[in-house]
């Protein structure tokens, strides 16, 4: 591989990955691999992968056509082609995955044409290592946009585990209290009563929470967990947390399935940590969040 | 190019790690394909922690190869060195404090020293900067104060960093010069990009012909003010063909290491861990462990802490906080591509033992 053609690889990764990237930012997906918060570090990382791949184009152009890039209304038009792909993709005219396929076949399409004839004779010029990172780099982006999104789920919690201790301090400012008890989502309860587990005002509320079931083998028959995972930074550092949830038809529920629980609330200790117990009155299948997961 | 003799000096250097993350990502793959509802499951949850820890990571990543790409466009070759004195102590806690001035993560902060070596950097202060940026830096400072509020922990993850950092600096200061502890390749490298820098300068002649002397630049400041214009936009331009150079070279350490922690997080219980995880030694063990596997950025690192606050000891949060930022796994694979393997063992092995020794008699000595 030559100098130019490495190049061009390099600048259609930049791009793809631009373009995975501000697909999961404009409708929002990212917030199912990193909190909220961070969003704005994405939107500098695309801006910056996109001047890169610009830049990328511009130099192996230049090196087979000699004034393809000389005025300024030329790289202007130029760098409206180079970015068009993170358009479309962040607008959602084309999913991630049909882009990567497009591009990926003009890359080798624009590779057949530039190197046909002195393919195999410059494959020795650049270093092995060199292909090696584009494999690399190519790794994300195969996974991200060909892998259908699943959120983690009971089975991750085999090797994550619930967290029983209590949801970070930090996010304390919130108060719970002001929230209607009905509208109170898992954490929130979690929270509330790890801060006041003895207080009466809290005991026996209403609650009315959507999690995935669990049966955790330290949980009477009757008993299971609902649960959700918390995001405090990336997906690396999810956690599980739950509410322990009495139903005669307890055993019945399917780990993993996204369920609606509506009862009494009050507190119970399991391994030693305080953790929220609902009484339930209904429980109830239904389908997925949008927002599979919760931020502190 | 001496490609040849150059791989063949590096088989030891690092190609084993490279391997073992190779390995790993095709067991995964492999696992992945076989159609089992479990492997599926298994397989969407490292998809998921993987491209949770390398969106997380490459904005990072970018911000230090640009500053990287910046230093070898607009910092003059040699002319660093008279920034610091001569003592390795004195030279040493700058370098520990350089992270407030560039504020990189471990990401960013690898592709940034090695280009500063380049440049002439002293050995003790680039070494100390290395290990003590990812938290003498005032994201980090803040993110521990918000975290842990102003109080004991924030100060001692600070001190013992610079300690550590400056302790591992002396050590390296003893080396003779730069070719003792750095991969060879990295000079093979610089000049090798210099050069393919030319041979893409061949062909419009107007690129690159900036760095060649003093008088070609003292004259172009002669020059009316939109040749100065250009001109910096054609440096500009080169930053950024460097940075996209070092975003793919560095890079696949970084994917590299989250696939590996990815891997290691589908698949080893953390529960066993916490589990097993009491008692003043063993907790301060599980916690660097954890701290390794989770490979989490520094500037966040602080509120996963807070999680297991309720679990372990101050002294073995201290030791999450402290070790993990200087050692994780995407670290050690990208100071591979720096340093030569007895430097990186030095660079874990140090910081390791410090950790251990400060964090156990914190827990025996000290109950926090």
């Amino acid at each position: 591989m030559n100098k130019p053609s490495y190049r061009l690889i390099q600048s259609f990764l930049v791009i793809g990955l631009a373009s995975y990237l501000s697909a999961l930012l404009t409708d929002g997906s990212l917030a199912n691999y990193i909190h909220h918060r961070f969003f704005y570090l994405t939107a500098i990382a695309i801006s910056i992968l996109c001047s890169l791949g610009v830049i990328g184009f511009f130099s192996t152009l230049t090196e087979y056509v000699q004034k393809a890039v000389d005025s300024p209304i030329k790289k202007i038009l130029l760098s409206a082609v180079i970015i068009s792909p993170i358009i479309l993709t962040s607008s959602h005219l084309i999913t991630p995955k049909t882009m990567a396929i497009i591009l990926s076949l003009l890359c080798l399409l624009i590779l057949l044409a530039l190197n046909f004839r002195n393919m195999a004779k410059t494959l020795h010029e650049y270093e092995e290592k060199a292909i090696i990172s584009l494999l690399f780099i190519t790794f994300p982006l195969v996974l991200g946009s060909m892998v259908p999104f699943k959120p983690l789920s009971a089975s991750a919690l085999k090797t994550k585990g619930f967290n029983l201790a209590s949801v970070s301090p930090a996010s304390e400012q919130g108060n719970q209290h002001t929230i209607d008890p009905e509208k109170r989502n898992i954490m929130d309860w979690v929270k509330l009563i790890n801060k006041e587990k003895d207080n009466p005002g809290i005991l026996g509320q209403k609650a009315d929470v959507i999690g995935f079931a669990y049966h955790d083998s330290r949980l009477a028959e009757n008993h299971f967990m609902v649960g959700r995972f918390v995001i405090t930074c990336c997906v690396a550092d999810a956690s599980a947390i739950g509410m322990v949830v009495e139903w005669t038809g307890g055993k019945n529920v399917v780990d993993n399935q996204w369920i609606r629980v509506k009862g009494k609330v009050s507190s119970t200790v399991l391994d030693g940590r305080i953790v929220p117990f609902i009484q339930a009155e209904s429980v109830e299948e239904t389908s997925e969040p949008t927002q599979p997961y919760l931020y502190p | 190019m001496n490609t040849k003799q150059n791989s063949a000096s590096s088989v030891f250097d690092y190609k084993p790690i490279e391997a073992m993350a190779l390995l790993i990502a095709l067991g995964v793959l492999s696992l992945a394909l076989s159609q089992n509802a479990l492997t599926t499951e298994k397989w969407s949850t490292f998809t998921s922690i993987f491209l949770g820890i390398f969106i997380e990571a490459i904005p990072f990543l970018l911000l230090g190869t640009i500053a990287s790409g910046l230093v070898e466009v607009f910092v003059e070759q040699n002319k660093l060195k008279a920034f610091f004195p001569d003592s390795p102590f004195l030279s040493a806690l700058y370098g520990s404090l350089m992270g407030l001035l560039f504020p990189v993560c471990e990401c960013g902060v690898v592709p940034l020293v090695r280009r500063l070596f380049r440049k002439g950097l002293p050995i003790p202060t680039g070494v100390a900067f290395l290990m003590a940026a990812p938290v003498i830096n005032p994201i980090v400072i803040l993110s521990t104060l918000t975290a842990f509020g102003f109080g004991k922990i924030l100060f001692m993850r600070l001190g013992f960093t610079m300690l550590i950092s400056v302790v591992t600096g002396l050590v390296f200061a003893s080396a003779q010069n730069q070719w003792e502890i750095l991969r060879p390749t990295i000079w093979i490298d610089s000049e090798s990009s210099d050069l393919t820098c030319h041979c893409c300068g061949h062909a419009h002649d107007h690129d690159h012909d900036h760095s060649h002397s003093e008088d070609t630049h003292a004259a172009e400041t002669k020059q009316d003010k939109r040749t100065t214009l250009s001109l910096t936009g054609k440096k500009l331009e080169q930053v950024l063909q460097i940075t996209l150079d070092e975003l793919f070279e560095i890079g696949r350490y970084l994917i590299g290491g989250a696939i590996i922690a990815a891997a290691m997080q589908t698949f080893i219980p953390q529960t066993l861990l916490i589990s097993i995880g009491q008692g003043p030694v063993v907790s301060v063990l599980v916690m660097m462990a954890l701290a390794v596997i989770l490979s989490i950025c520094s500037t966040v690192d602080a509120f996963v802490a807070l999680g297991f606050t309720n679990v372990f000891s101050t002294g073995s949060i201290l030791a999450f906080l402290v070790f993990g930022p200087i050692v994780d796994i995407k670290s050690i694979l990208m100071f591979s591509r720096t340093f030569k393997l007895r430097s990186v063992i030095y660079m874990v092995l140090i910081p390791m033992l410090f950790v251990l020794l400060i964090s156990i008699s914190m827990n025996l000595f000290w109950a926090g």
